[in-house]
This record gives structure tokens, C-alpha cells and sequence, in this order.
């Protein structure tokens, strides 16, 4: 009993000592003093060297003999801080202060992130505030101006339209040139052929785009070089956009509630000036045969008439609502928001809706194993315009340039008025006898726009769960993940519409499924030692991707009430349209990213593709690269400039791919329709054996410098790209059964410079002025075509691919004026036989054979600017804050189609003003010929490819933070933003900014003056 | 065997503290105080016993330590406040600092002190720190420490000066802020500040020996205040003028529990409590202050 009770003193004595005297636990976390996010892994260090790592709070607890005790602190970026620890009556709490420095950035990188002073490649970084400031409703409209060498442009003015987004040019003829996106590391894959349900006459298609909310994203990384986009191999050719999304913060425990509500008015931005009912009947008097009857003094009387380019617009409202919870608890993080856009159109019956749901978490299950998963769920919904495109009555419409039902208000006579006496539509038109009239009735636009649908839904799920688990220095990580979109596309045109008079009504519907699974399975491994940093990863990753569609359409409708709901009643079915196409991609990747001594860096990449879309024995792509970067600035001969912060040099070359073509067009493919009444099957596709990668080896040379203690920073960076075998479609000739085949043909070159440089203006305490501006330059040309040369394209055979063009050359006759009074015509060329008389236009005889022909065609241009260009700045004064963001472009081309079919005049449609000022014997005029009803030449000429430099204002914003008391604990924010204030541009059409090059009657841009506010709390 | 009693006994006395703490009775009144304001809550306590020898009150101790009443040297949102003195600050060196000589030279103006004190205003100012050379010789060959933690008075210190914490130079302490005045001992070159309570002898009520206040640009006749080293002479200079340069900010107990006996308390501190605060090196509250607390008090 004695000894047992000694046992218990000297034990309770050894407890009692060892709380006393022989150790003291000190705990404490270490957060950014901006941010209040936790520091995971800064050192603390105490003693002789002894020291700790805080964990994924910010915490860390340590052991101590004796107090007082100096800690020293550091983290890679921050300032270090120095603590004497004098009592534990409270915990440590140590805020460490970034240093201002851009190579302190950790940039997101593919399949990882990377230090900036680590990085070989070229990658920009956008950050939310440009997102926040912006008022698009997807992100494309926010990057405009932002990236040197990202260039945007919008399809059309079309809310919720896609946009045409090139990195450093365009590579491809026939394959997309558009980038990579890939949201929270996993891929969002657009196939090239899911974009439509083969239903045809909807103008618009959604933006892929769309389904992700602006409000989200955290930051996006532009990925430009072959070093940074090699890892994603088969698809980097076209550079690679990185999206990062909002996520909670570790080591802050308080929720973060926010609630936006903006409000905003949209107006064209740009009407074109078109005669009015006075002007368009004397003009019908004075050059044709005066259909109206009218005496000039009628004429008088009529005044303005009917604006039918202001009755088919409108001003627009659109509103959004947004809301985001975010936070974390001890062993996770969470962000959820919802997104509600409804956005109308400045064209009648047009918009766009979008529910969008994100959901971005993640758990510490065991230490060492992670858990997360990243799900958008919305819903997009785009009212747009029907196409004329597949109207043959009489003859084509479309070809004639009156492309859609706003093109064909700007043709109306301004003395037809849109409604009758009692108010109803007006579907009398007697100068109408070509295209869209039947008997007594002719289509009536706003009617058109009203009645008509044109619609596109999609119902989305962008969804992955991953997993990793840390062993040591080594990292598994395993992403399963599943984009699946039903893509529903409905139009109807009544009988008494323009595209239903011939039919008597027609209307469709469509449906695409499209599945995208994809897994992927990586290792990394991450070493520090004391002069060398070495970083490796390798994995593999499968993509199964499969599509199936499904259309109909009927016509001949004898009750119209629920329009394409009930196709049933329409009595001719067109051949219904099914299919389905699947396709696989596996990959190896591997990556290799080694540092010594903090100053020069080396990243290997490789990455080995396996693609269903080429022919068996081409289906192996492998994509390797190497890129180089030295620290100069930490060489000691550079140590005593004082000014100078950083400078780092880079050098990559690599391959990289492009599969971007529609599945099986290796093989051979047949379509079906119908013939006689019975089932027939047409030629489709013929199969080429030798379809393979189109590959595209890539160098770049760069440098980052950063001067005078932050306040400068400047990215140069000069590039070449040569594109090989070239996915292009070959003319074929009738023996095959097609009109063309995609082979590998030809080279594309791009090569060109682009300059980025940040300014701090101003940075005191209550007032900050920053600025950005890029430049770039980019020469685009075809240095081989094999042996097929000037290939024409377009629907006025407008464009042509030529060795030595740029890809999106303009080829037409060159204008040479008009023939003048008393001329010497018998010097001119002749023009279909025929000596040109006074008032007929003059073009170049470019081969000089005396006559105008096609042979007289010349490039006159192209869509590739030859200069891009943003500014953009912030200032915030105390609590207000104003920002503005310009874009331009310089050097490219656009084909004015709309222009062209404006300025033809005949007795049926109305002109442009500037048909006023057409040659006539009494008053000259050099610019557009004697008014006639002649149809144009077949070739277009240079008065119609236009200038599209452009300078526009892409949004002005001005914030306003009130202080609120204490007691009152939410930040608000009340902002008024105006986007496309104004636009510089000697364009003639509505915008420059059309995609494709051809301006056939796009959807006109917006000016929209949107006011919000946003509360956090 | 005796060796056995005589280790009980240590188990024992080592264990007291812990239990004693549970044990107290439940009309206690305990208090949480920081080491600068001890001295002073004591004076309270034992001078209020004296009158209503019936109430028990207990100054309690301990990162978990519970208590009724908590001392906090910040005006706090919540109301559950009662402000019961007031304290002032002083920018303090050692006298065996190296460069006295340039301090004492040195007239400290507003700007001074933030550039000595805080980091960069601006990036102009950082750049011509630190890369232009500009900076300021004596302010680099000076180490900053100050305090950390919700006891600590720096808080006020740099809100006094347009700052926050955050922005403070040099090295920062965990504990009480009479240990700022250690660390001016162990490195030579130090600065710091700290409140009147810790810089005087209380006894003596001149400045304790070994500390140098930074000579601050006052009107002449609070410079000479100042400079004369008496405590006295300071609390009511700054309690009846204004004066430039001395951050002063209110204090008060934060109650967790409210009843008759603390109400009674806390009017007894605000009222007849006043006295004692310059004989601990702090200032009253003023007339209208005490009244208003008085007020808020019967309000509860």
C-alpha cells in the first residue's frame, strides 16, 4: 500500500513540476493583415533555430522552456516580424503585411499552381475587381482590353450571344481558334459540333460561356505561351483560360453573406441614317416610277413617316439579383452564390435569362485527405432573331443581304406605316413585290420580331468531386467529373411573317444532349531542398464526350395559338433529323518544374494525346516543351541598381495541338433526307485515311521587369508560331460525291510582340490611382497551302485563303470612282461587254486585259487588326471609387454587307442617307453610281470592306462606400456604371466589332447605363 | 516519511490556486485586470471594502479565467460598459539608448512620429525609403517595439496617429505593456510608449530612472511640463488644456453579470473612485463623462 502511494506522489509530483516549471504551451495564428486569410505554412521560428510550420488554420503551438521568448516569423512575400513572448495570458496573433511586389504572385497554373518568380511561360492574371466592374453577364464581355494579346469580339450585339476570343491570332482555317477554358482545374469542353440541334433558322447561338457567372470568379489566368499550355496538349494550340472561382477563406470563421441588385437601361448605340417618307418618295419620283402617285406637294406632306429602325427598337430593361454565402469552419471551406440575369434586348421580343446556382467546397477529412467538389447548376434562356437563311421563294433573301427580320425594317419603306387605323398591323405594302409579299399581304417587321420565336435553352451541370491525399512530399489527387447540357432550341414564323408567308406558317424544335465525362488522376511531388526547388507531376486523364440530337419541323399551320407546341398541326413534316457522335481523348501528362538558387528556373512538359477524331493510325498526338527563365535581378553584378525591383528573362518553345473538328470526319459519312417520298441518303463526308493533328510549334521570348518599388511593372513578350498540316476543307471534285474534304494542308504563321505595363500612380492611405495599359501586334499569314491555293468563302464570295494572306482576307475589286461627264470612256475597261457610261462604277483592271472580271480581284485586307490595345485605370478616394476601361483595335477589316444592300437602290427598299449624294449629271459625285434598279456587281469592292479600328469605352464606373456606424456591421456599395459610352470608329456600319468579318445585319451594340448596389455582411 | 508529507504538502499548495479559483463564493465580484491598471483596481477594491466591508471582490487571472468584471483599455460597441478613467501615452527611450543624443536634439513633430513609429504612408514614401536612399538615418538606426493583444494600449497609439496596428514598425511583444519596458532594457536602441502608470515611479512621481521621454512639439509651457518629470504636473496639465501629441483614451470595466452589488461598485469607481486614479498615474474621467456614466448606470 506504501509503495503504491509513493508511485502516486512521485507522479502527481512529476505532473505538478512539468506544468510549473519545465515547459509553457504557446498557441497563435498568423493571418494577412489585408485580407485576414490564414498564412498556411509560414515558419515560426524560437530558440536556437527550433521551429514550426503553421497548418491549414493558420495555427500553430509550440513548447517553451523559459518566457520570455523571440520568435521570428517569416513567410515567402511578407514582411517578417519579430515577437518576444512575455506571458501566455492571451493567444498569439501575428498579422504579416505582403510585400508589394508582382513576382510574389501565385499564379494558377494547369493540373497546379507556381510562384510567379518560378514561372518559364507567359501568363497574365485577371483579377475579380475587373469582373466586379464590369457589367457583363459573362466573362468574355469583361475581358475585353484586359490581356495584351487577347483580343474579343463580340458576335453581335445579341444579349447573351457567344463571342470570338483569339490569343495571339488565329492558327486554324477550318478547326476552332477559339481557347481552352477550364473552371477550378477541371476542363469545360465545348465539342465543335454541340453548339446547334441541326434545326437551322435561329440566328444566335448561346454562349458557351453563359453558364458561368462573372460574380464568381476569383481571378483568371490567361495562358499564352507553349510552355504554360503544352500540359493540356491537344487543345493549348489556342491558348488556355484559366478560371478560378470565389472560394471560402480558411482560417475565417465568419460567414460572408453578400446581396447585389443592379438595374440597367440599354439603347442602340448607334442608329444609321436613313431616308425619310418625304425623302424616300421623292427619291422613288425622281429615279423611278413613283409607285405611290405621290405630287410633290404630297411628297411634303409626308414628312417623316414611319422609322422602322426605331419601331423595331426599344429601351431595354435588364436587372440582376446575386447572392453569395461564403466561410469556413476548422476543416473546411464553403462558397455558394446564386445568380438571376434577366436581360432584354434593344430589338424587339430579344433577351436573355439566366438561373445560375455555383457551389464550390471542400473538407479536411483526415489530415493529409482532402475532399471537394465544384457544381454550377443554371439555366440560360436567349430569345433571339429568326434567319431568313433557308428562305427560297422567289429566290434567296438571304443572298440578297436581307438576313433577318431587323435588317428587313430597315428596308421598309418609311410611307408604310407599321399599324392601320384600328390599330392593327399593317401587312399592306405594294412596293414590296420580291421577296415577302403574297397576294395583298406583305410581312410587316415588328410584327415579325413580336411574333416570331427564335429561342435557345440551355439546362446545365458542371460538376467534379475530387480527392487528394498527401503522403509526405508526394500528392495523389483523383477528379471524376460529368458537363452535362441539354441545349433546346424552338422557332416558329406564323403565316403571316416573312418566313411563314411562302408556307403558311412554319415553325421546329430541337433538343441536343451532350455528356462530357472526364476523369483524371495525377501524382505531384514537391521537394525544397536548400539551393534547389523541384517540383514533378504526372497523371492520366480521360475525356468520353457523347452527343445526341433530335429535330422537326412542320409547315402549312392552320392554328398558330401555341406556335411550336404544336408542330402537330402543321400538315408537311420535313425529314426529322437525329444523331449521335461520341468521341474520346486519353492523355499522359507529365511535368518536370525545377529551380536552383532562387534564380533559375526550368519547366518540361509533355503530354501524350490519344484522339477519336483522326484516322486509326494518326490518333497518337505527343506534345512536349521547354521553358527557361533566370531571376536576373538576384545576380549580384545587378544588386547596387536601385531602382530596379525584378527582372526576369523566358524562353519556350514546345508543340502543341488541335482536334477541334467534328467527330468521324475521317470517315466516310452519309446524310439522310427524303426523295420522292421515300428515304434517301446523300454523301456527306468522304474518309481520309491521313487526317491527323494539326500541331503547332510555338517559341516565345519575354521579360518581366519591375521598377521603383512597385510602381511600375512591365511584360514584354515577342513571339512565333508556325501552325503544320493544317485542317483545312479541300475542294473536291464532283468524281468524290462532296464538295470538300477536310485534309492536313498547309501552314499558318503567327508571329508578333505584345507590352503590358501596371502603374501605382497614387498609393496613400485614403487615396490609390492605378492604370494598366497593353499593346499588341500580330502578323497572321498562310505560308503554304499545298496545292491548293485561293480557296473562296463567304456568301458574296468575299474572302479567299491565299499563301501569302492573312487567314480572313477580304478579295473583291478595287472602287475606282464613278464615270464622270464627258470622260473618255473608251479608256476604261468594259464591264460584261460593255463600255461603262457616265454615272457607272469604275474598278481597278487589275490584270490590265482591258475588261472587269473576277480576275480583276484583289485582297483588299483582312479581318486580322494589325494593332489591339487596352487602358484601363482605377482611382479611389476615400470612399468613392472610379474606374474605366478602354479597348481598341487597328488595321482590320470588316465587309460591310449590311452597308452595301442599304446603299443598293431600286423601287422596293429604303437606302441609306448617303444614296442622297449618288453620282447624278447635274451634281457629280464619286462614292455611289446613277440610282437605278440594277443589281450590284457580283464582286464585292473595296467601298465595302471597311475600316473596323476601333476605340471604344467599354464601361465607365463610379462607386460609393458610405461609412456606417459600428452598431451597423454591413459594407455597402452603391455604384452607376455606363458601358459603350462611345465608340471612335471610321466603320459605317452600326459596330466594327463583328465576328467573322462579315457584317450581314448583326444585332447592333448596346449603350447601357446600369445602377447597383451591394451589401456584405 | 517526512519526505512523503513534505511532497503532499507541494502537490497540495501547487494544486491550491486551480481549486481556490472554483471555490469562490458566489457573491463575489471578480475583476480582470492587465498589470498597467492593477495597482489602481487594487486601491479601489481595498478603499471600497473599507466602506461596505460586506462585499467580496477578487481580482482573478488566466487566459480562461472567467470574471464579472473585465478592464478594457478600448471604448467597446457593446454597451455593457461602464468608462471609469482615463490614461495617456508617452513615446519613452532608455538613457542608455546610443542615440539619445539625437533624439533629445530632435523636436518630435506629428510627422516624426508616424515615420518613426509606422510604416510607409504611401508608396512615395516607402520608395524613397528604400530605394532612394531618402530615409530617415536616425528613424532606421531606431527599433520599434510595441504590443500586441487586447490588453495592450497600442491600439490606441496608432488610431491616435491615423494607423493601425498593422502598420507599426519593428518588433512587436506578447504580454502586458510593462513589458515594453523590459525589452528597452535588453536592446539598446529601442523606443516604444507606454502608458503614465508604467512610465513613473508612483512613489517618487517623477519618471523611473533609466527612461527618457522623446522631447514632443508642445506649447512651450506643457513642453516644460514635460520635460520637469513630474507626474503631477503632467495628469493636470493634460486634464485641464489641450494637448497635442499625447494620445488619450478612456478605460472602463466590461460587465458579464449585472447586479446590486456591482452597480454599487461601479458607481463608487465613477464617483468617489476618481480620486485615486492620478496617485496610480491616471486621469479622471471628467465632470460630464462621469455623470453620464452615472446615468447609464441607473439605467441598467
Amino acid at each position: 500500500m506504501i509503495k503504491h502511494y509513493n508511485y502516486f506522489l512521485a507522479a502527481a509530483l512529476t505532473a505538478a513540476t512539468s506544468l510549473t516549471a519545465t515547459s509553457q504551451t504557446l498557441q497563435g495564428i498568423i493571418s494577412d493583415a489585408q485580407t485576414g486569410e490564414s498564412i498556411i505554412g509560414a515558419t515560426v521560428k524560437y530558440g536556437d533555430g527550433k521551429g514550426v510550420i503553421t497548418n491549414q488554420e493558420g495555427h500553430f503551438t509550440l513548447n517553451v522552456k523559459t518566457l520570455p521568448v523571440k520568435l521570428n516569423i517569416t513567410y515567402t512575400g511578407y514582411r517578417p516580424q519579430t515577437i518576444t513572448v512575455y506571458d501566455e495570458e492571451e493567444d498569439i496573433i501575428v498579422k504579416l503585411t505582403e510585400r508589394r511586389n508582382y513576382l510574389n504572385d501565385v499564379v494558377v497554373v494547369g493540373y497546379g499552381t507556381q510562384s510567379r518568380t518560378q514561372l518559364t511561360g507567359s501568363v497574365v492574371t485577371v483579377k475579380a475587381d475587373v469582373f466586379e466592374n464590369s457589367t457583363s453577364s459573362t466573362l468574355d464581355g469583361a475581358l475585353s482590353g484586359q490581356v495584351a494579346g487577347l483580343h474579343v469580339t463580340a458576335a453581335s450585339g445579341q444579349p447573351g450571344a457567344e463571342s470570338s476570343i483569339r490569343i495571339r491570332g488565329g492558327n486554324s482555317v477550318n478547326a476552332s481558334n477559339e481557347p481552352l477554358y477550364v473552371v477550378d482545374g477541371f476542363i469545360y469542353y465545348k465539342d465543335a459540333s454541340s453548339s446547334g440541334t441541326s434545326l437551322g433558322a435561329i440566328e444566335s447561338r448561346l454562349n458557351p460561356l453563359a453558364t458561368i457567372n462573372p460574380n464568381d470568379i476569383e481571378s483568371i489566368e490567361v495562358l499564352k505561351d507553349v510552355s504554360a499550355t503544352a500540359i493540356y496538349g491537344s487543345r493549348g494550340a489556342n491558348g488556355v483560360i484559366l478560371i478560378t472561382t470565389k472560394k471560402g477563406k480558411l482560417g475565417e470563421k465568419k460567414a460572408h453573406v453578400s446581396y447585389g441588385y443592379s438595374l440597367g437601361l440599354s439603347s442602340v448605340g448607334k442608329h444609321l441614317n436613313l431616308l425619310n417618307a418625304s425623302e424616300w418618295a421623292l427619291f422613288q419620283k425622281t429615279y423611278f416610277s413613283n409607285k405611290g402617285g405621290y405630287t410633290d406637294e404630297q411628297i411634303h406632306a409626308l414628312g417623316k413617316g414611319t422609322d422602322w429602325q426605331d419601331a423595331v427598337l426599344r429601351t431595354a430593361v435588364q436587372q440582376a439579383h446575386e447572392l453569395s454565402v461564403n466561410g469556413s469552419t476548422d476543416k473546411s471551406r464553403y462558397a455558394f452564390s446564386a445568380n438571376y440575369t434577366d436581360q432584354d434586348g434593344i430589338v424587339l421580343n430579344s433577351g436573355f435569362q439566366r438561373y445560375n446556382f455555383h457551389t464550390n467546397a471542400e473538407w479536411e477529412l483526415q489530415k493529409n485527405l482532402k475532399f471537394g467538389i465544384n457544381a454550377t447548376y443554371g439555366r440560360s434562356k436567349q430569345k433571339g432573331l429568326t434567319t431568313t437563311e433557308e428562305k427560297v421563294f422567289n429566290s434567296s433573301p438571304y443572298s440578297a443581304g436581307i438576313t433577318n427580320s431587323f435588317v428587313y425594317a430597315l428596308l421598309m419603306p418609311p410611307v408604310i406605316s407599321v399599324h392601320q387605323a384600328d390599330g392593327s398591323y399593317n401587312f399592306t405594302n405594294p412596293y414590296e413585290y420580291a421577296y415577302f409579299a403574297i397576294g395583298d399581304h406583305a410581312a410587316n417587321p415588328v410584327y415579325d420580331l413580336k411574333e416570331s420565336v427564335a429561342e435557345n435553352v440551355n439546362n446545365y451541370l458542371l460538376s467534379n468531386v475530387w480527392a487528394s491525399y498527401k503522403l509526405g512530399d508526394f500528392t495523389l489527387k483523383a477528379t471524376v467529373g460529368l458537363s452535362s447540357e441539354k441545349l433546346t432550341q424552338n422557332y416558329f414564323s406564323g403565316a403571316y411573317t416573312s418566313l411563314g408567308l411562302a408556307t403558311q406558317g412554319i415553325g421546329g424544335t430541337g433538343n441536343r444532349q451532350t455528356d462530357v465525362w472526364q476523369q483524371e488522376y495525377t501524382l505531384s511531388y514537391k521537394k525544397e531542398l536548400d539551393k534547389h526547388q523541384i517540383e514533378a507531376l504526372a497523371g492520366y486523364t480521360k475525356q468520353t464526350s457523347t452527343s445526341t440530337y433530335s429535330s422537326i419541323r412542320t409547315n402549312h399551320f392552320t392554328n398558330e395559338t401555341l406556335k411550336q407546341y404544336n408542330l402537330g398541326d402543321g400538315a408537311n413534316i420535313y425529314t426529322p433529323q437525329t444523331g449521335i457522335s461520341e468521341s474520346t481523348l486519353n492523355s499522359l501528362i507529365a511535368r518536370v518544374n525545377y529551380t536552383l538558387l532562387d534564380r533559375y528556373n526550368a519547366t518540361a512538359t509533355f503530354r501524350a494525346d490519344k484522339s477519336s477524331r483522326f484516322a486509326k493510325n494518326h490518333r497518337w498526338g505527343y506534345f512536349p516543351s521547354l521553358g527557361l527563365s533566370w531571376n536576373v535581378d538576384k545576380e549580384r553584378f545587378l544588386s547596387g541598381i536601385r531602382h530596379l525591383d525584378y527582372l526576369k528573362v523566358r524562353l519556350t518553345g514546345g508543340l502543341v495541338g488541335n482536334q477541334e473538328i467534328p467527330d468521324y470526319a475521317f470517315s466516310t459519312s452519309y446524310s439522310t433526307g427524303s426523295y420522292g417520298g421515300s428515304s434517301s441518303y446523300a454523301k456527306a463526308n468522304t474518309a481520309n485515311d491521313n487526317l491527323k493533328w494539326e500541331t503547332t510549334a510555338s517559341y516565345n521570348l519575354g521579360a518581366d521587369l519591375g521598377l521603383w518599388g512597385g510602381r511600375l511593372s512591365i511584360v514584354l513578350d515577342l513571339y512565333y508560331k508556325k501552325t503544320s498540316d493544317l485542317l483545312l476543307d479541300v475542294p473536291m471534285g464532283f468524281a468524290n460525291g462532296v464538295t470538300s474534304q477536310l485534309q492536313n494542308v498547309g501552314n499558318v504563321e503567327n508571329k508578333g510582340f505584345e507590352l503590358a505595363a501596371n502603374g501605382i500612380l497614387l498609393k496613400r492611405r485614403h487615396i490609390q490611382w492605378t492604370a494598366s495599359a497593353n499593346l499588341a501586334h500580330n502578323h497572321n499569314e498562310i505560308t503554304n497551302m499545298g496545292k491548293t491555293n485561293n480557296v473562296i468563302q463567304g456568301a458574296d464570295n468575299q474572302q479567299i485563303l491565299r499563301k501569302g494572306e492573312a487567314l480572313g482576307s477580304f478579295y473583291g475589286l478595287r472602287f475606282a470612282g464613278i464615270v464622270q461627264q464627258g470622260e473618255d470612256v473608251s479608256q476604261l475597261p468594259t464591264v460584261n461587254g460593255l463600255t461603262p457610261k457616265a454615272g457607272d462604277v469604275k474598278f481597278d483592271d487589275a490584270n490590265q486585259d482591258g475588261k472587269i472580271d473576277g480576275n480583276d480581284r484583289v485582297v483588299l485586307g483582312s479581318i486580322q487588326p494589325d494593332l489591339t490595345y487596352g487602358f484601363s485605370s482605377q482611382l479611389q478616394v476615400y470612399e468613392w471609387d472610379f474606374s474605366f476601361t478602354f479597348a481598341g483595335s487597328h488595321g482590320g477589316k470588316l465587309y460591310n454587307a449590311l452597308g452595301r444592300r442599304l446603299e443598293q437602290t431600286g423601287d422596293s427598299y429604303n437606302v441609306l442617307s448617303t444614296v442622297k449624294g449618288a453620282w447624278t449629271a447635274e451634281n457629280g459625285g464619286n462614292t455611289l453610281p446613277l440610282a437605278s434598279t440594277s443589281r450590284p456587281f457580283s464582286y464585292i469592292d473595296s467601298r465595302y470592306v471597311q475600316s473596323a479600328s476601333y476605340l471604344k469605352l467599354r464601361n465607365v464606373t463610379i462607386g460609393y462606400r458610405p461609412r456606417l456606424p459600428k452598431s451597423f456591421p454591413i459594407s455597402l456599395r452603391i455604384y452607376a456604371t455606363a458601358t459603350n459610352l462611345f465608340t471612335l470608329t471610321p466603320y459605317k456600319g452600326y459596330d466594327p466589332e463583328v465576328s467573322g468579318g462579315t457584317d450581314s445585319g448583326a444585332y447592333p451594340s448596346a449603350r447601357t447605363f446600369t445602377f447597383g448596389v451591394s451589401i456584405t455582411l | 516519511m517526512k519526505a512523503k508529507t513534505f511532497l503532499l504538502a507541494i502537490v497540495a499548495v501547487l494544486a491550491w490556486p486551480a481549486s481556490a479559483a472554483t471555490q469562490l463564493n458566489d457573491d463575489t465580484i471578480t475583476i480582470k485586470v492587465d498589470k498597467t491598471s492593477q495597482l489602481l483596481v487594487e486601491q479601489w477594491i481595498e478603499n471600497y471594502k473599507n466602506v461596505n466591508p460586506h462585499v467580496l471582490i477578487k481580482l482573478v487571472s488566466g487566459k480562461n479565467a472567467d470574471a464579472d468584471l473585465t478592464l478594457v483599455n478600448t471604448p467597446q460597441a457593446n454597451g455593457n460598459v461602464t468608462y471609469v478613467g482615463r490614461y495617456a501615452l508617452l513615446p519613452v527611450t532608455s538613457d542608455n539608448n546610443p542615440f539619445l543624443k539625437d533624439i533629445l536634439h530632435k523636436e518630435w513633430k506629428s510627422k516624426d512620429l508616424k515615420s518613426l513609429f509606422f510604416t510607409a504612408d504611401d508608396l512615395d514614401d516607402e520608395y524613397e525609403e528604400q530605394v532612394e536612399g531618402r530615409h530617415n538615418k536616425l528613424n532606421d538606426k531606431l527599433t520599434v517595439y510595441s504590443g500586441s493583444g487586447k490588453a495592450s494600449h497600442t491600439n490606441t497609439f496608432a488610431s491616435y496617429f491615423g494607423h493601425t496596428i498593422d502598420e507599426l514598425r519593428g518588433n512587436r511583444i506578447v504580454g502586458d505593456d510593462l513589458h515594453l519596458l523590459s525589452a528597452l532594457k535588453e536592446d539598446k536602441t529601442s523606443v516604444t510608449f507606454n502608458a503614465l502608470s508604467n512610465l513613473y515611479d508612483l512613489r517618487s512621481r517623477s519618471l523611473k530612472t533609466n527612461l527618457v521621454l522623446l522631447p514632443l512639439a508642445l506649447k512651450k509651457a506643457q513642453e516644460e511640463v514635460l520635460l520637469s518629470g513630474n507626474l503631477d504636473a503632467l495628469l493636470n496639465i493634460i486634464e485641464n488644456e489641450n494637448v497635442n501629441l499625447i494620445p488619450v483614451q478612456t478605460f472602463g470595466f466590461i460587465y458579464h453579470t449585472f447586479d446590486a452589488d456591482i452597480e454599487q461598485f461601479l458607481r463608487w469607481v465613477v464617483s468617489t473612485g476618481q480620486q485615486y486614479n492620478h496617485q496610480q498615474g491616471f486621469l479622471r474621467l471628467s465632470q460630464d463623462e462621469v455623470e453620464s456614466q452615472l446615468q447609464l448606470l441607473a439605467n441598467n
